[in-house]
């Protein structure tokens, strides 16, 4: 893969990629900034701008975007205490008062830094971590890749926030989508009710607008009012104290970054966990823990940090296994697909370069944002205070014709509309939308190599070759593993 | 308590209760429809019509009859985040608010029903522009020169994005 490293890198300095890192940053700033939108809905909205576009050019187009959304989403929760993304959460704790204090500034700039650096670090991470995936290529056969299908489905289901029983109907749901249309093995047309459109099968760009951008804006039209709840000062000053006090806790920021690389590699988890887990680990491990919650520098590092390196963490499962590895990845997966290429091993032969430009795009997008973040803070937060019903309509319309502009189909834009509205209905119901987007994604696979494998060796085919039965067992017992732990904690309540 | 009982033991019919019962005749759908297929087309959508039935139902019964929640454990399962955990159940809303609310999805749901019919018989700027300003003056009662401007923007950028740029001439 590294000799690909400088032609990637030609590639990804060569016009216009320049030019759509610098868009993309600049709508996942925008999408980060704006509470109840993030990294799902501006890669949804990307997909069909994306669509029939050159690999790389539209690679760095959602890495770009991929790149700025979580230090976007920090820029709000320390300004007006309002968290841009669910990743951000933590940042207000101590971003917040630090702003009371008027110490806007230095918050700032110890989010911005802890962030680039964090997104370096995760970066370092998934380089060093991706010509694994070249060895995992040659042990790897239809079996394999289907209990790999079977055990995503599993980890998102497990580790979904809310009802392990509904994540895992979700999961079936979204398989149950995967089904309609032609059977890529028998040829046959299933669930297609005489309707054309149908035989190809479930859109992925459509019905992933549907889910994220469509369902959110229905969600933000409903409730109205504006995003901010508290009145903004819009002053900025101290930095450069801020980008130094990254440099005087560098501890708490490697082992942060540590923290969110991990737990980015989980797939599934995402940036919320991270972000609090990192957060916690800076209260656990300082000498003076009660300093916390009023405004210390240290609890902007640590979250920031972890936030920001939990992205090249979890592009390891996507790219190496094809498993996303947290709801933005399973877009960015489905993009993938969408242009053509083949996420998972074969995809460290086959597209070295590519991958190398997605890293580089990740690097040099945090590093623009950051730039951004620092100087242009007090501007941006401004757009928060947009009142919802007015936004809301400009996400429909950006998602309704963006939908449309795919094929110019109109059952394309009946499709998102028809997903928009499962996906209100899902989020209100504590259904997890991850788990149908995954299932939608693996959905195909599942069933090609399910049925391959049945072809060549039959049933026993699934256990006799040691992966396959080793993540066969990993997934009954991720399953398995919360009942047990109920189990076990209501027999101690009832033997005390 | 005992008026917390008789009531739990009551069946609840709610929006939640009417999304499960959806979702449980869509697996069974599934799985009946599945039957015409050729044995290996059908072998996945069948199972997984059976599977997702069956745990539509034990979700079923668990929302609709709270007082079976505590035979039901699994249902209410939280994953490995909160492991050992049960998942916290929504307060219960007034049903005039349920109501409320599914009645402002259908309306506006019904505003962008309207836009896709309005997308097959119109340029697509026209068919943008009165959406806009129609939802944001009727529906969200934005001034006049708000919905104005935006669809104005609106159309503006469209036309750069879609015409000019990626000469998609929709």
């Amino acid at each position: 893969m590294f000799e690909s490293a400088l032609p990637a890198f030609q590639t990804f300095l060569s016009w216009p990629a320049p030019l759509y890192m610098v868009l993309g940053t600049l709508l996942g700033l925008l999408f980060g900034i704006l509470p109840g939108l993030g990294g799902p809905q501006a890669l949804a909205l990307l997909l069909p701008i994306t669509y029939g576009m050159d690999v790389n050019l539209a690679v760095v187009l959602m890495a770009g975007t991929m790149s700025s959304i979580a230090f976007g989403g920090s820029i709000p929760a320390i300004l007006i205490n309002t968290p841009g993304t669910g990743q951000s959460a933590a940042t207000c704790f101590d971003g917040f008062p630090l702003t009371q204090q008027g110490k806007a500034g230095m918050a700032i700039g110890a989010a911005a830094t802890a962030s680039c650096l964090g997104a370096i670090f995760g970066a370092i991470v998934l380089t060093i971590l991706l010509p694994i995936g070249r060895e995992v290529v040659l042990l790897f056969s239809f079996p394999e890749y289907f209990m790999l299908a079977l055990m995503g489905l599993s980890v998102i289901a497990v580790v979904s926030k809310g009802s392990l029983w509904k994540g895992l109907i979700a999961a079936c749901m979204g398989l149950a989508f995967s089904t309609i249309g032609y059977d890529p093995v028998t040829g046959s047309v299933r669930y297609a009710f005489g309707i054309d459109y149908l035989w190809d099968g479930i859109r992925l760009v459509p019905a992933f607008i549907g889910l994220f951008a469509i369902g959110e804006a229905l969600d933000m039209m409903i409730k109205g009012g504006q995003i901010a709840r508290v009145p903004y000062t819009g002053k900025i000053s101290g930095v450069g104290e801020g980008i130094k006090s990254v440099f005087q806790n560098f501890g708490l920021f490697i082992r942060c970054s540590i923290i969110g690389t991990v737990i980015g590699i989980i797939p599934g988890v995402g940036g919320a966990v991270s972000n609090f887990l990192a957060y916690g680990h800076a209260v656990q491990s300082s000498k003076n823990p009660e300093k916390f919650g009023t405004g210390d520098i240290r609890g902007v590092i640590a979250p920031e940090a972890a936030n920001d390196s939990k992205d090249g963490g979890a592009l390891v499962p996507t790219l190496i296994f094809g498993i996303p590895g947290s709801i933005e990845m399973a877009v960015f997966l489905g993009a993938l697909i969408v242009l053509g290429l083949e996420p998972g091993p074969r995809m460290m032969m086959d597209n070295p370069e590519t991958i190398l430009v997605l890293i580089y795009t990740l690097v040099a997008g945090n590093i623009l944002v950051s730039t951004i973040g620092i100087f242009g803070a007090g501007y941006i937060c401004r757009l928060t205070y947009f009142p919802n019903t007015l936004l809301a309509p400009v996400i429909f319309m950006l998602a309704l014709m963006g939908s449309y502009l795919t094929h110019g189909m109109i059952q394309d834009v009946v499709l998102s509309l028809i997903f928009g509205v499962l996906s209100l209905a899902m989020k209100r119901f504590g259904f997890s939308k991850i788990a149908v987007v995954i299932a939608l994604v693996l959905g195909p696979l599942a069933q090609k190599t399910f049925h391959q494998t049945l072809m060549l060796w039959g049933f026993k085919g699934f256990f006799v070759r040691p992966i396959s039965l080793g993540l066969f067992i990993i997934t009954v017992a991720m399953l398995v593993f919360p009942y047990l732990s109920a189990f076990i904690k209501k027999s101690k309540k009832a033997t005390t | 308590m005992a008026t917390n009982m008789q009531h739990d033991n009551k069946f609840v019919l709610n929006d939640t209760v009417i999304f499960d019962i959806i979702l449980f005749i869509f697996f069974l759908v599934l799985a009946v429809l599945s039957v015409d297929y050729n044995p290996r087309a059908r072998s996945i959508p069948l199972g997984l019509g059976i599977l997702g039935s069956a745990m539509m139902f034990f979700q079923l019964l668990a929302d609709a009859i709270p007082a079976l929640r505590s035979h039901l454990h699994f249902v209410v399962q939280s994953g490995i985040l909160g492991a050992g955990n049960e998942t916290n159940q929504k307060n219960e809303e007034k049903p005039e608010r349920v109501t409320l609310y599914w009645w402002k999805v259908t309306r506006v749901v019904l505003w962008l029903a309207g836009f896709v019919v309005l997308l097959t018989q119109v340029n697509y700027l026209i068919a943008v522009g009165l959406f806009i300003i129609l939802i944001t003056k009727l529906e969200a009662k934005e001034s006049w020169l708000k919905s104005i401007v935006l669809a104005l923007c609106l159309d503006a950028s469209f036309y750069i994005l879609f015409d000019l740029i990626l000469q998609a001439h929709l």
